[in-house]
C-alpha cells in the first residue's frame, strides 16, 4: 500500500514537474490564464471592503452578473450598505449606464469614466473588466521573464506590455500560478515606470470545474488605501438570460 | 388622524403578510440645519425628517411605500405626509407601476425640459417634486427599444392662487372629469450604435396659472385666472465619443390659448484620470412669461481621502446676470451615516424668473439610512 503511494505521489510531483517545465510562452501562458478566469457567463455575490490611509473602513456588498457570448456584459448592483442599496451599474461593450434611486432614472455614463475608480473602490474600471471578463490578452503582449516561488507556490513571472496607449498602465507584472493558471500576484506601473498598485489573490477553490480565487486585494501605493474584494457566491453554471442586460433590469428590483 | 390609521394599517398589513421585516423595512433619519442670510440675528432653522420606507421588489414585481415625518423643531410642528406608494408589475415584455410615484424623464443634469409629469414642490424648486397618482405602463419591444404610457387622472397645481398687484386671486381649478385626464408617452432606445435618445408627448394643464386682465375704469383687473391646456413634445439624446459625453434635451411647449414657449439644454461632462469629475451645461429658454434666457450651468466633483467627497455647482444667467455658486462637502462618517455641508451664495434672478430665486446660506445635513 505504501508503495503505491509513493508511486501515486511520485507521479503526481512529476506531473506536476512537466507542466512547469513545460516550454509554454508568456503568450501562452497569458491566454491559459485567460481561459481559467474568462467564462461565458458568472453571477457573484461579493463584500467590498474600502480600507482609507487614516485606517477607516467602509463595507459594500454587491451582486455582479456576468456574461460575454455576445461582447462583454456586465450588471451590477449596490445591496448593502443601505446609504447606496438601490445603486445598479450596467455595461455592455461600451456603453456604460448608472441608475441612482435618489435619481430614479438610468444616466448614460461617460467613457471616461472608465479612468476613475470603479464605485470607490481600489480598482479601475479598467481593472475590473480584466480581472472580470475580457481577460488580458487582448490588450497587452506578454514576455516571460522567469519562473520562481512566491508564498510556496511555483509561478511563471509574466511582464505584459500594452498594445496600445489607452490603457492606463505603461506595465504590468503578472505571477501565474503553475498549476491553476491563475494570478497570484499583479504590479502595476504607470507611465514614469512607478508601481502604483499590487493585487494579490487569496482562498483558491475549485467551483465548477474551475479554479476560482475567493478573495482579492488591491492596495493603492499612492493613496496608501486598499479594497479586499470577498466572493460569498459564486456559480459559472447557472443560465443567465441576456434581457438580463438592459436598463430595463438596471432599475428593477431583485 | 387618517393619515395615523393608514400607517397603522400599513404595518399591520406588512407584519401579518409574513414577510422579513428586516427585508422589508428602510428608510433614513435626517437632521436638517439652515441659515438664511435674511434671518440675521434668529435661530437656525431646524428640522428632523424620518422617512420609512417599505419596500419589497423581486424580478416579478413589488410594492414601495414612503411615508415622512417632518417636524420643525423651532415650532415643534410635525408633519406627516405620504409621499410615494404603488405597486409594480414586471410582466415578460412589460410593466406595470401604479399609484403615488414620481416619474423622471430626460438626459440632461438636474435641469431637465423633457420632465412635465410631476408638478414641482414651491416649497423647494430645485429639490424633488411633488407626488402624484398615476398610472405608469412600459412595453419593450426588444433589449433597447421601450415605449412608455403614463395616464394622470387628477390635476395637481405647483399653486392655485395668483397674485395680481398685490392681491392674492383664486385660481379656476381644473375640473376632475374624465375629459381632463393627462396624460404622456415616450418611445427611447438605449445603446443604438452607441446612442440613447427618446421622442415624447404630454398633454395637461399646466402647473402655473396664467391670467387674462381686463381693462377697467379703476384698472387693470383679472377677468380669468385659469390653468392653459397645453402639449409638450420632447425629444432627448446622449453619448460618448472620445471619452467625452454629450447630452442633449428639448421641449416645445403649445399652449391652447396664447404663445408657444420652450427649453433645451446641451451639456457634456468627462472623468479626468486624477478623479476630477466636470460637467458643463448651456441651457436656452423661452419661459410661460415669454423671457428669453441664456444660462450656463457647471459642476465638478472630487473625491477626498477615498470616502468623503467636494462638489461645486454653479449657474449664471447671462440676461439678467443672476447667479448662485454652491461648494458643497460630503463626509462619509460610517457605512450609513453622512454629513454634508455646503453654502450657497446666489443673486438675482437665476431663471429669469423670482419663482426661482434661491435665498444665500449655510446648510449642514446629518443623514443616517436603514
Amino acid at each position: 500500500m505504501k508503495k503505491i503511494f509513493a508511486i501515486t505521489f511520485l507521479l503526481i510531483l512529476m506531473s506536476g514537474a512537466v507542466v512547469f517545465g513545460e516550454d509554454l510562452t508568456g503568450v501562452d501562458l497569458l491566454l491559459k490564464m485567460d481561459e481559467m478566469m474568462k467564462t461565458e457567463q458568472k453571477y457573484m455575490e461579493e463584500e467590498m471592503i474600502l480600507y482609507t490611509s487614516s485606517g477607516s473602513e467602509r463595507h459594500r456588498k454587491v451582486k455582479v452578473w456576468n456574461k460575454s457570448t455576445d461582447g462583454d456584459n456586465m450588471l451590477l448592483k449596490f445591496v448593502e450598505p443601505a446609504s447606496v442599496e438601490g445603486t445598479g451599474f450596467l455595461m455592455i461593450e461600451d456603453d456604460m449606464w448608472l441608475y441612482l434611486p435618489a435619481l430614479g432614472k438610468v444616466k448614460r455614463i461617460a467613457g471616461s469614466a472608465k479612468q476613475g475608480s470603479f464605485m470607490g473602490s481600489d480598482l479601475s474600471y479598467e481593472d475590473m473588466e480584466a480581472l472580470g471578463s475580457s481577460g488580458f490578452s487582448e490588450d497587452y503582449k506578454a514576455e516571460l521573464l522567469k519562473k520562481e516561488k512566491i508564498e510556496n507556490r511555483d509561478t511563471y513571472l509574466l511582464n505584459l506590455s500594452p498594445v496600445d496607449g489607452e490603457l492606463s498602465y505603461s506595465k504590468l507584472e503578472v505571477w501565474i500560478d503553475s498549476k491553476m493558471f491563475l494570478p497570484l500576484q499583479i504590479f502595476y506601473y504607470n507611465e514614469n515606470g512607478e508601481k502604483i498598485k499590487e493585487l494579490k489573490t487569496f482562498n483558491y477553490k475549485m467551483i465548477d470545474g474551475r479554479w476560482t480565487s475567493m478573495k482579492m486585494q488591491m492596495k493603492n501605493l499612492q493613496k496608501e488605501s486598499m479594497t479586499v474584494l470577498k466572493v460569498n457566491e459564486i456559480s459559472f453554471g447557472k443560465e443567465i438570460e441576456d434581457k438580463i442586460f438592459s436598463t430595463r433590469f438596471l432599475e428593477m428590483g431583485n | 388622524m387618517k393619515k395615523f390609521i393608514f400607517i397603522i394599517a400599513v404595518l399591520l398589513l406588512t407584519v401579518s403578510s409574513g414577510v422579513n421585516a428586516a427585508d422589508l423595512i428602510g428608510g433614513e433619519f435626517k437632521l436638517e440645519n439652515t441659515y438664511y442670510e435674511s434671518m440675521k440675528e434668529k435661530h437656525p432653522e431646524l428640522m428632523s425628517v424620518f422617512n420609512l420606507e417599505l419596500d419589497q421588489q423581486t424580478w416579478n414585481g413589488g410594492f414601495h411605500i414612503d411615508l415622512k415625518f417632518s417636524d420643525d423643531l423651532n415650532k415643534n410642528q410635525l408633519e406627516i405626509a405620504l409621499n410615494e406608494a404603488y405597486i409594480n408589475y414586471y410582466g415578460d415584455d412589460y410593466d406595470l407601476h401604479f399609484g403615488k410615484q414620481l416619474i423622471s424623464w430626460g438626459t440632461a443634469a438636474e435641469f431637465n425640459p423633457t420632465d412635465n409629469i410631476n408638478p414641482m414642490n414651491p416649497e423647494d424648486i430645485f429639490g424633488d417634486k411633488q407626488v402624484l397618482t398615476m398610472l405608469k405602463g412600459n412595453y419593450y419591444l426588444n433589449n433597447n427599444y421601450e415605449l412608455s404610457g403614463v395616464i394622470i387622472p387628477f390635476h395637481r397645481p405647483v399653486k392655485d392662487s395668483f397674485n395680481f398687484m398685490g392681491n392674492e386671486f383664486k385660481v379656476e381649478a381644473v375640473e376632475d372629469d374624465l375629459a381632463n385626464t393627462e396624460y404622456a408617452i415616450k418611445l427611447s432606445g438605449k445603446g443604438i450604435e452607441g446612442f440613447d435618445y427618446s421622442l415624447s408627448y404630454y398633454h395637461g394643464f399646466e402647473d402655473i396659472p396664467t391670467a387674462v386682465i381686463k381693462m377697467t375704469p379703476g384698472g387693470p383687473v383679472p377677468d380669468k385666472i385659469y390653468f392653459r391646456e397645453y402639449s409638450i413634445y420632447g425629444v432627448d439624446f446622449a453619448t460618448s465619443h472620445k471619452g467625452v459625453g454629450y447630452w442633449l434635451e428639448a421641449a416645445y411647449t403649445v399652449p391652447e390659448q396664447g404663445d408657444e414657449y420652450y427649453s433645451s439644454v446641451i451639456g457634456a461632462d468627462y472623468k479626468f484620470e486624477n478623479g476630477f469629475y466636470l460637467e458643463g451645461q448651456l441651457i436656452y429658454q423661452k419661459d410661460k412669461f415669454l423671457n428669453e434666457n441664456v444660462i450656463i450651468q457647471q459642476g465638478l466633483e472630487k473625491e477626498f481621502a477615498r470616502i468623503h467627497n467636494f462638489k461645486l455647482g454653479s449657474l449664471y444667467n447671462l440676461d439678467t446676470e443672476g447667479y448662485m455658486i454652491k461648494p458643497q462637502f460630503e463626509f462619509s462618517l460610517d457605512d450609513n451615516l453622512i454629513l454634508n455641508l455646503s453654502y450657497t451664495e446666489s443673486e438675482g434672478d437665476l431663471m429669469g424668473n423670482e419663482m426661482f430665486n434661491l435665498e444665500s446660506g449655510l446648510n449642514m445635513d446629518l443623514t443616517y439610512s436603514f
